[in-house]
C-alpha cells in the first residue's frame, strides 16, 4: 500500500509494524475547534438542576486551582433547551441549525481535561500533553499514513480570520516528528489565501520556464547538500516542501476557487452574510480540500482572547449567541454537504473545544473555565449516528460516568483511520512516544 | 512574514519558532522582496564583473566545485543571472547556518 511504502521509506527509525493495523472506516478528517472553552450547559448538556438551584451559593468555598476568580452563585442556562431528532439529544436555542442534524452525531458527553488553562488545555486536546513540544494529532496522522494524493498539503489548518489560537502555531506542531508533518496554515479570508503562489508579472526573469528549470536546479543543489547531513530532517523537509509547492501552484488555485460552487451552496454555508462568512468559507474550503485528497483539515472558531471566542467570562447571554451564530449555519451546511456528496462514506467530522465552563457565575452572568466536563461530537464514517456516551453530573461541573479524556478521543479517531494507537510509536529520548502517551481507550460505544 | 515564523507581537518570544511548509517555499520563491533581492544581487555581480563563481563565493562563503560551475553557467546562459540568484536565495545551503 502506498502509504505504508511511503512511510517505511521515509522513516528509518520507526517501528516496522506502523501504518494500517486494521481496515479503516475513515480516510479523511475535518476537525472544528471552538477556541476558548465552549460552555456545555449552554449548548448540548441540558441541566435542569441549574434552573432549580439558580442563584444559590453552592460552589467551592475556596477558589479552585485554575479558576480566575471566586465562584459565584449557580447560574442557570439563559437559553431554552429542546430535544431533537429521533435520538432525542438536548440542544439549546443557540444551535438551531446543528440541532436538525443530531441524528448524524455521536456525542461524548463527559470529556474531561487535566487543566483549566487555555494554553495547556489547547495543547492537550491537540497533542495529548499539557506541555509544548509534542506532535499534534494531525502531525501523527500525516506521519502514519500520509496524504491521499500529493498535490495538496496533507495537514491543513484554517485559523479564524481574527487570529491564531492559543499557543499560536503550537497546536499544529510536529513536535519531535519530522518537520514536514506540521500543519500548513492557510489564511482563507485573504484574497490570496496562498500568498505568493506565483511571482509578480513585473519580474520578467521569473518566466514559467525559468521557474520550472529553476526548481529543478534547486532540487539538485539541495539534494547534494543534504547528502551527508541526514540527521537534520529540516533539510529534507524543505526539499519536499518545494516539491509540494510546485504541485500546489497547479492545484491550489482550483481548490481555493469557491466560485466554482453553486450560489445556493455558498449561501447555505453563509458566505452571503457577514456573521457566517469567515467560518462558512473555511468550512466549504475544508470540504473542497478533503475532497481533493487532503487528509486532515482543522478549522478554528475564534482567535486567542476573550473577545469573539467561546471564552465567555463576561456574560453568557451576551457573548455566546454571537459566536454560536458564526458557526451554527455553516456546520449544518457542512454536514448536509458531506452527506449529499457522499463524502461522509469515508470522511469524519469532529466538533471539539479545550474545556467546559463552570455552573457557577463569574461576575453577573458569565462563566469561568472548567476542565471538569465538556462535550465533543463526531459524525460521519464509522460513527454510530444518533448516540451519546458518558454523562456529566447534575450541574455539568464534573463528569459522572463514562469519562473520556483527549486520550480516548484520540485513540478513537486513530482507530477509525485503521491505526492502533498503542502501536503507532516513535522512539524519542529513550521513550516509545504515542499520541495517547500511556493512556487511551477506543470508545467503541459510539462506533458503528 | 508569518510564513517565516514572525512571532505575534503580543507575546513573549525569547526564541523564535521554527517551521517548514510548502507555503513557506512559495513565499521564498515568489515574494517581491526575494525577487527584488535577486535582481540587486545580479546587478552587483555585473558591476563587480563577477559570474557564477563570485555568486557562490558570496552566497555560500566557499569556492564552487567544477561540476557545479558548468551546471550553473548553463542555467544562467538560458535564464539570466537574476533567476540564478533567486535559486541561491532559496537553497538550503544559503538558508541554514552550520
Amino acid at each position: 500500500m502506498l502509504a505504508l511504502q511511503q512511510m517505511m521509506a521515509r522513516d528509518k527509525g520507526a517501528k516496522a509494524d506502523q501504518g494500517l493495523h486494521h481496515p479503516p472506516k475513515v480516510k479523511r478528517i475535518i476537525q472544528l475547534f471552538m477556541t476558548g472553552g465552549a460552555s456545555p450547559m449552554d449548548t448540548y448538556d441540558y441541566k435542569p438542576e441549574l434552573e432549580r438551584l439558580h442563584g444559590q451559593k453552592l460552589g467551592p468555598k475556596k477558589k479552585p486551582e485554575g479558576f480566575t476568580s471566586m465562584p459565584g452563585a449557580i447560574l442557570k442556562s439563559p437559553f431554552e433547551f429542546k430535544q431533537h431528532g429521533e435520538c432525542g439529544q438536548w440542544v439549546s436555542s443557540v444551535f438551531p441549525h446543528q440541532a436538525k442534524w443530531v441524528d448524524e452525531m455521536a456525542f461524548l458527553m463527559a470529556m474531561k481535561s487535566k487543566t483549566n488553562v487555555h494554553g495547556p488545555g489547547t495543547y492537550m486536546m491537540n497533542s495529548g500533553f499539557l506541555l509544548p513540544g509534542f506532535p499534534c494529532m494531525g502531525a501523527w496522522i500525516s506521519y502514519a499514513i500520509g496524504n491521499l494524493n500529493d498535490n495538496l498539503p496533507t495537514f491543513v489548518v484554517l485559523p479564524d480570520a481574527k487570529g491564531l489560537p492559543y499557543n499560536q502555531r503550537g497546536p499544529f506542531s510536529s513536535g519531535f516528528l519530522p518537520s514536514i508533518h506540521q500543519g500548513t496554515v492557510i489564511g482563507a479570508a485573504s484574497p490570496t489565501p496562498v500568498p505568493d503562489l506565483f511571482a509578480n508579472q513585473r519580474f520578467d526573469f521569473a518566466t514559467k520556464e525559468a521557474d520550472h528549470e529553476g526548481l529543478s536546479l534547486l532540487n539538485r543543489m539541495n539534494r547534494k547538500h543534504a547528502a551527508g547531513r541526514e540527521e537534520d530532517s529540516r533539510l529534507n523537509a524543505r526539499i519536499q516542501s518545494y516539491e509540494l509547492a510546485a504541485k500546489m501552484q497547479l492545484s491550489a488555485p482550483e481548490a481555493f476557487d469557491l466560485n466554482k460552487e453553486s450560489e445556493t451552496l455558498r449561501k447555505a454555508y453563509g458566505l452571503d452574510n457577514k456573521v457566517t462568512e469567515d467560518f462558512g468559507r473555511r468550512c466549504l474550503l475544508a470540504r473542497r480540500l478533503v475532497e481533493r485528497g487532503t487528509r486532515f483539515v482543522q478549522v478554528w472558531s475564534g482567535p486567542q482572547g476573550a473577545k469573539g471566542t467561546w471564552d465567555n467570562h463576561g456574560s453568557i447571554p451576551k457573548e455566546l449567541p454571537p459566536i454560536a451564530a458564526t458557526v451554527d449555519k455553516p456546520i449544518a451546511a457542512l454536514i448536509e454537504d458531506l452527506k449529499k456528496s457522499g463524502l461522509f462514506e469515508d470522511t469524519l467530522l469532529i466538533w471539539t473545544t479545550e474545556f467546559g465552563r463552570t455552573p457557577f457565575a463569574q461576575g453577573g452572568d458569565g462563566r469561568d473555565h472548567n476542565g471538569g466536563t465538556f462535550v465533543t461530537w463526531m459524525a460521519g464514517a464509522g460513527v454510530k449516528a444518533g448516540t451519546s456516551y458518558g454523562k456529566s453530573d447534575d450541574w455539568a461541573y464534573q463528569t459522572a460516568e463514562g469519562t473520556t479524556y483527549c486520550y480516548d478521543f484520540h485513540a478513537t479517531v486513530l482507530h477509525l483511520l485503521g491505526i492502533d494507537h498503542e502501536r503507532l510509536t516513535v522512539r524519542q529520548n529513550g521513550i516509545d512516544r504515542r499520541l495517547t502517551d500511556v493512556h487511551g481507550h477506543v470508545v467503541h460505544d459510539i462506533l458503528s | 512574514m508569518q510564513a517565516i515564523d514572525f512571532p505575534d507581537m503580543a507575546l513573549l518570544a525569547p526564541k523564535r519558532d521554527h517551521s517548514v511548509s510548502a507555503f513557506q517555499s512559495l513565499v521564498l520563491f515568489n515574494n517581491d522582496f526575494v525577487l527584488h533581492a535577486s535582481e540587486w544581487f545580479a546587478e552587483r555581480l555585473k558591476e563587480e564583473g563577477g559570474g557564477v563563481r563570485r555568486a557562490i563565493e558570496l552566497a555560500y562563503q566557499r569556492e564552487p566545485q567544477s561540476e557545479e560551475i558548468s551546471d550553473y553557467q548553463a542555467f544562467v546562459q538560458k535564464h539570466g543571472m537574476a533567476a540564478f540568484c533567486r535559486i541561491l536565495f532559496n537553497s538550503n545551503e544559503f538558508l541554514f547556518v552550520e
